[in-house]
């Protein structure tokens, strides 16, 4: 009886935050992190900001949902590249697949930094819990989207916020003039 | 054992309570909040998983909570995890603060104290991970894996030189001993881009083991490997080789393990070979690739080879082909033998699947396995899988799964038997998900398990971008769950079950 309580209370506070929390995307600042990529270079996050936002997709090669949406991103990528998009692809699979991820990823072309989240460093900064996972971050280092899981169609969501941070953009220098 | 309910709830419960009093606190006021307390920002991530099982005993229901809340504030970031398990298993997780962490990052430098996880090299000497399981357990059983370490570590990361350290003690594998400590790191300098050279070194001490006479002694254990891994643009090569030194031979021997991997990265090809070969090489505390692919079909994942670091020696290769941007062909083989037992082909695993785009509307997945592995008792295991997922308009879709095994096990007692599963899914992009799942078995069923069919319902739901709630009815069948390697066993549920992710 009590844990059935206790579970009550617990889940209603969690309502509570849900309700509260709803537009505190806008404020949570991604901190800045360098990782090596599947070629070993350094990649660091305040410098692909430079170029325009970025988008962190968390995947590994046993996520079917992951492989579902990959080619959908490669599309936005195209769309969003001279806007100064870049996708980053965190890979999350284990030290038995991990040296399948480059063969992968260059035989289906993919058009992403790909990252190998050896020690889950960005699995932990992120606070990502399952996969796949899409943060949208801004270029000032603020997160303004995040989507967990995939379904056809969600990608849709991603393209709004996207417009959304391009519009913004656009909209800047004009009211500064 | 009204009793027994409210040192429970004071233990692990209220604790859990006051920290999500505090963090709704925090989060009240969207923007304005944050604002105030300037660019610092508290996070928040939560699993509930929630069950009952009706059709038995009251005490037949479960509820397990992970919560994970913390706060960033410029280079510092600092939090804990509280777990909630009811009923608890007072030998393996209890109901308290498990985990807390304080750590700063910067540039080239972070440094954490507390809790971590962490992997050196490959993970030939050392790899602490967590496993969140995916099905709900009961108290007799293990609710998830997790093998994080309490003491710290420190990462150097320059243009040519990773530095890392690491100090404390890891929780055994299903428990939560603390028992002993460890320390080392890992060096890994690159000269130049195309070469990567790297040493690792682990020192496990264990001050607690009884000896004969009863007397405490102290084991030394001793870990090293050497790295190299060459990067030719498509041609990727890495080798590891690793010795393990005991100072209480012959009880631990003394070990030694190599792992080999050579990649080719072309524009429609790619194709990765690895080989391992593990003597004496088991510890508590590393978990060595096992080169067994980590399927994405459930029959699959429940009989999977589990990797034995004491002895054997094995391969993987896996090929990838895209004629065209719409057509996937992967083609997969992997094997392990023992070392020295005269017991060859333990393990064997070829499979085959085509990934085939038709149109805009309609992705199928097709695959062909077979397998057998001494080790599971699978003489021969044949399985057809098939995948559909038919585009109905831009935000709704189908999903059509059917799975078809046939296993010849020495160990069940009529030999060879068929598992089954069907699955009908209806997907709403992006807020929810129904779906129905069907299984059979015609495999010999045990005391433990009585039934051959089980059926269950599932609604998943989004809500906004910070909660999925998963609600399941009906029942599913317990056994082995595997994930890179690492097998352990689920129980068979039928009931409710309610799982809310949590995310800030």
């Amino acid at each position: 009886m009590f844990s059935c309580t206790s579970g009550i209370i617990t889940a209603l506070l969690l309502c509570s935050i849900t309700c509260f929390a709803q537009d505190n995307s806008k404020a949570i600042s991604a901190v800045d992190f360098s990782a090596r990529d599947i070629n070993g270079k350094k990649v660091q996050l305040k410098k692909l900001l430079i170029d325009g936002p970025v988008l962190l997709d968390f995947w590994a090669l046993w996520c079917v949902p992951c492989l579902k949406e990959m080619p959908e991103l490669k599309k936005i990528a195209r769309k969003y590249q001279e806007s100064g998009l870049t996708i980053v692809a965190v890979n999350q699979d284990s030290p038995s697949d991990q040296s399948k991820v480059k063969p992968f990823v260059k035989q289906k072309r993919f058009n992403f930094v790909v990252i190998l989240d050896e020690d889950k460093d960005l699995w932990d900064q992120f606070n990502v819990n399952a996969l796949p996972t899409s943060i949208l971050i801004d270029q000032t280092g603020h997160v303004v989207y995040t989507h967990v899981g995939y379904k056809p169609g969600d990608q849709a969501g991603i393209i709004a916020a996207l417009e959304k941070l391009f519009s913004r953009k656009n909209e800047k220098p004009e009211n500064g003039d | 054992m009204a009793i027994k309910k409210l040192n429970f709830l004071s233990a692990g419960f209220k604790v859990q309570v006051a920290a999500l009093v505090a963090f709704a606190c925090l989060a009240r006021t969207p923007d304005a909040a944050f604002a105030q307390i300037g660019p610092g920002t508290p996070y928040l991530l939560n699993r509930w998983v929630s069950s009952v099982e009706p059709f038995f005993a009251e005490t037949d229901r479960e509820i397990n909570n992970w919560l994970d809340v913390g706060y960033k504030y410029s280079y510092w970031r600092a939090g804990l995890r509280m777990e909630f398990h009811d009923p608890r298993n007072p030998d393996v997780y209890n109901d308290k603060i498990t985990q807390r962490y304080v750590m700063f990052k910067k540039d080239w430098l972070r440094i954490r104290a507390g809790n971590f996880y962490e992997r050196l090299g490959r993970g030939l000497v050392f790899h602490a991970f967590e496993i969140q399981s995916q099905t709900l357990n009961r108290t007799d059983e293990n609710v998830a894996i997790d093998r994080n370490i309490d003491g710290g570590n420190i990462k150097l990361s320059f243009d040519n030189v990773d530095v890392t350290g690491i100090w404390g003690r890891p929780l055994k594998m299903f428990s939560s001993d603390r028992g002993y400590a460890l320390g080392g790191g890992e060096v890994r300098f690159r000269p130049f881009s195309a070469l990567l050279l790297g040493g690792t070194f682990l020192r496990f001490s264990d001050d607690f083991l009884p000896d004969v006479a009863g007397l405490e002694r102290k084991i030394d254990l001793e870990l090293s490997s050497l790295q190299v891994g060459l990067n030719l643009g498509s041609i990727d090569l890495y080798t590891e080789i690793s010795q393990k030194k005991s100072t209480d031979e012959p009880a631990i021997p003394n070990g030694n393990a190599v792992y080999a991997a050579a990649s080719y990265s072309g524009d429609s090809f790619g194709l990765s070979a690895e080989f391992k070969r593990y003597e004496e090489f088991n510890t508590d505390f590393n978990n060595p690739p096992a080169l067994v692919k980590t399927h994405s079909f459930a029959l699959l994942n429940r009989h999977t080879h589990s990797l034995n670091p004491k002895d054997e020696i094995g391969y993987q290769f896996e090929s990838y082909f895209s004629p065209n941007p719409g057509a996937t062909f992967t083609l997969h083989a992997s094997g392990a033998d023992n070392l020295e037992n005269d017991e060859r082909q333990r393990f064997r695993e070829y499979f085959f699947e085509s990934r085939n785009e038709w149109g805009e509307q309609a992705i199928s997945r097709v695959l062909l396995d077979y397998s057998k592995d001494r080790g599971l008792g699978d003489l021969n295991r044949w399985t057809l899988a098939s995948e559909v997922d038919y585009l109905l308009n831009d935000r709704n879709s189908l999903i059509f799964d059917a799975q078809l095994q046939n296993i010849d096990n020495e160990n069940n007692v009529d030999g060879k038997y068929w598992n089954m599963l069907g699955l009908l899914a209806f997907s709403r992009s992006p807020f929810m998900t129904l779906s129905a799942r069907y299984e059979h078995t015609t495999k010999a069923r045990s005391e433990k398990s009585t039934k051959s069919n089980w059926f269950s319902a599932t609604l998943n739901l989004k809500v906004g971008q910070h909660h999925d709630i998963i609600l399941t009815a009906g029942s599913r069948p317990g056994g082995l769950v595997c994930s890179g390697g690492i097998c352990f066993q689920v129980p068979e549920f039928e009931g409710l079950e309610l799982r809310w992710n949590a995310r800030l």
